[in-house]
């Protein structure tokens, strides 16, 4: 097991010294696994946003360390800035930063600011926008004719086109309908098993990290609560309800009717899974 | 004729030099007094379209709108707006966007100082307004310490405050966490069930979709699915198509009864789908 990156005793304080002092972060420690889709979990206020801030170089720890890879980034100046190309975020709301005047630009200013070449740079771009299925076409509009999903992936594709090697997307899906929540969700998986980049996600969403996530932290009141996988984070199913937290239904579901002694595994995640587990125990229908 | 009617409404947002985007074509539905709506589909689907034009904050291409029994579509003047809005209040989707005073009495106290509200009557609304959002240990805080659920409370006291006979939550919950989204589905709940508000929750959430007594589907042309949570979510082809979701567990079951099963449609909720499909296992055994 190798750590993409590596979060020890870290606290950080708003406010200090004044009357508004806010604790955020309170001697986190955490570890992001190389190559895993790992899901950050808790309500709003819970430390979660300062934490993303402090992974790419934004936001330094009062106390403690931010290892990416092999680095203590904030050890020195260069490792700081050279964060901020190795762990790409993805603000929530994003589509609120674009400025250019057509989508192409857009997403060809993270890779410029790089000092790419220009050949390198359209490659990147026709790369990034493809796998948030962007096409051709949209690429020449203005970000500002373009639907909000369309808009949202165009932001994301920004990022991606710089080629992190770690991705940090803080409620990508937010605000989007079922179709605008699977496309996103969609293209960063694509991205996600071509390139096998770390991807870290944070989502009020129960049914996206059941369906999307391999290992999961829990932050509460700016302390991690749990992690571990998803199966291991999801089998405290009291902890998570006591602090608001409820399993997607279809898992409830499930194990209501594995308690009713109906053959069917505890961790089912998806519709598609309850399915083939019922159909498989109980015959596929009479038709 | 119902508390809210929109007979044969269109809408055209104008775009410079190209043909107008019509979002709402033909769209007629009614609304009775104490109902709970909730209206459903896609983004850019005419939901909040709707909403701004029950609120006069946007005015119909064509077709007419009535609330309780005023017709809102003829001679639109200042006047007739702000009766509108006394009897109609809005809460938006962002809860930052929605406070702007430093004291949360304050803001909750702005609408009815606008409406030229007696000073007594103000305090007595803004403290029962504040009450029933269960909010009155913050009267004196300030709000850009508050969660986003709190926030949006105070945002729904400040509509409460002006008294008015329904509430229109457009997107109110989307960006809020669990714990926020349940603490404004428990107000609605309760303004509808005990005060009779009437109200219009828009929504891309099934789940919460389910508490209304109504459900309203709408696509770019109009409304597409109209009934109870339980009618709307048999159909659960339609929803599909137009590219939403019925709850996990009603999508379940829908699939078990494709594949031969015996279990109705449009069940609802975790516990009734769990004894549906253990029944149609035990039938299956036999």
């Amino acid at each position: 097991m190798q750590n993409a990156i590596t979060v020890q005793n870290v606290t950080y304080v708003y406010g200090e010294g004044t009357p508004f002092r806010v604790v955020a972060l309170d001697n986190v420690s955490l570890n992001i696994e190389k190559g895993k889709l790992t899901g950050i979990i808790g309500h709003t206020g819970s430390g979660k946003s300062t934490l993303l801030q402090m992974l790419n170089g934004l936001v330094k720890p009062d106390i403690g360390k931010i290892i990416v890879g092999e680095d203590d980034i904030y050890s020195n100046k260069k490792l700081r800035r050279e964060a901020a190309f190795r762990v790409g975020l993805v603000f929530q709301y994003p589509e609120y930063q674009l400025f250019e005047d057509t989508v192409r630009k857009d997403i060809a200013f993270g890779p410029k600011n790089m000092g790419l070449s220009d050949e390198e740079i359209e490659t990147r771009v026709k790369e990034a926008a493809a796998f948030v299925g962007l096409s051709e076409e949209i690429l020449e509009k203005s970000p500002f004719d373009i639907s909000g999903g369309q808009k949202r992936r165009v932001a994301i594709a920004g990022i991606l086109a710089m080629k992190p090697d770690i991705l940090v997307l803080d409620e990508p899906a937010s605000g989007l309908d079922p179709i605008g929540r699977r496309e996103i969700f969609g293209g960063l998986e694509n991205y996600r098993n071509a390139t096998g980049t770390t991807m870290v996600i944070v989502s009020h969403s129960m049914e996206d990290m059941a369906r999307y996530a391999d290992d999961l932290i829990v932050f509460e009141n700016g302390k991690v609560i749990m992690q571990g996988t998803k199966q291991e984070v999801f089998a405290k199913e009291k902890e998570l309800r006591a602090i608001g937290l409820e399993l997607p239904q279809i898992t409830r579901l499930a194990r209501r009717l594995s308690d009713m002694g109906i053959s069917v595994s505890r961790d089912i995640y998806t519709v598609d899974e309850a399915l083939d587990a019922l159909l498989s125990a109980y015959g596929g229908g009479d038709k | 004729m119902s508390y809210i009617e929109v007979k044969n409404v269109s809408f055209s947002y104008e775009e410079d030099s190209q043909e107008g985007k019509t979002v709402l074509d033909n769209v007629s539905l009614s609304i009775e007094k104490g109902e709970f709506v909730a209206v459903l589909g896609r983004n850019g689907s005419g939901k909040s379209t709707l909403a701004k034009l029950l609120n006069m904050i946007l005015v119909p291409s064509e077709g007419q709108i009535f609330i309780d029994g005023i017709n809102i579509t003829e001679d639109v003047c200042e006047e007739l707006m702000l009766k509108v809005r006394r009897k109609i209040g809005m809460v938006f989707q962002n809860p930052d966007n929605q406070i702007f005073a430093t004291i949360v009495e304050e803001d909750v106290a702005f609408g009815p100082e606008n409406l030229g509200i007696e000073s007594s009557e103000i305090r007595r609304r803004v403290d029962e307004a504040l009450a029933t959002v269960d909010m009155s240990q913050y009267a004196r805080h300030a709000p850009h310490k508050l969660s986003g659920g709190q926030k949006q409370r105070i945002a729904i006291a400040g509509v409460l405050a002006m008294d008015p006979e329904c509430i229109i939550f457009d997107e109110s919950t989307s960006m809020l966490d669990p714990h926020g989204r349940a603490e404004i589905c428990e107000v609605m709940q309760k303004l509808n069930k005990e005060r009779g508000k009437t109200i219009i929750h828009i929504t891309h959430n099934m789940d919460e979709a389910e508490l209304a007594d109504r459900i309203i589907v709408l696509d770019e042309i109009g409304i597409r699915l109209e009934g109870s949570p339980k009618e709307v979510f048999s159909d659960i082809k339609t929803i599909t198509e137009l590219g939403l979701e019925a709850p996990q567990a009603t999508e379940l079951c829908a699939r078990l009864a494709e594949r031969g099963f015996d279990i109705p449609l449009g069940i609802i909720g975790e516990e009734s789908c769990a004894k549906a499909i253990q029944e149609a296992l035990v039938s299956r055994k036999k």
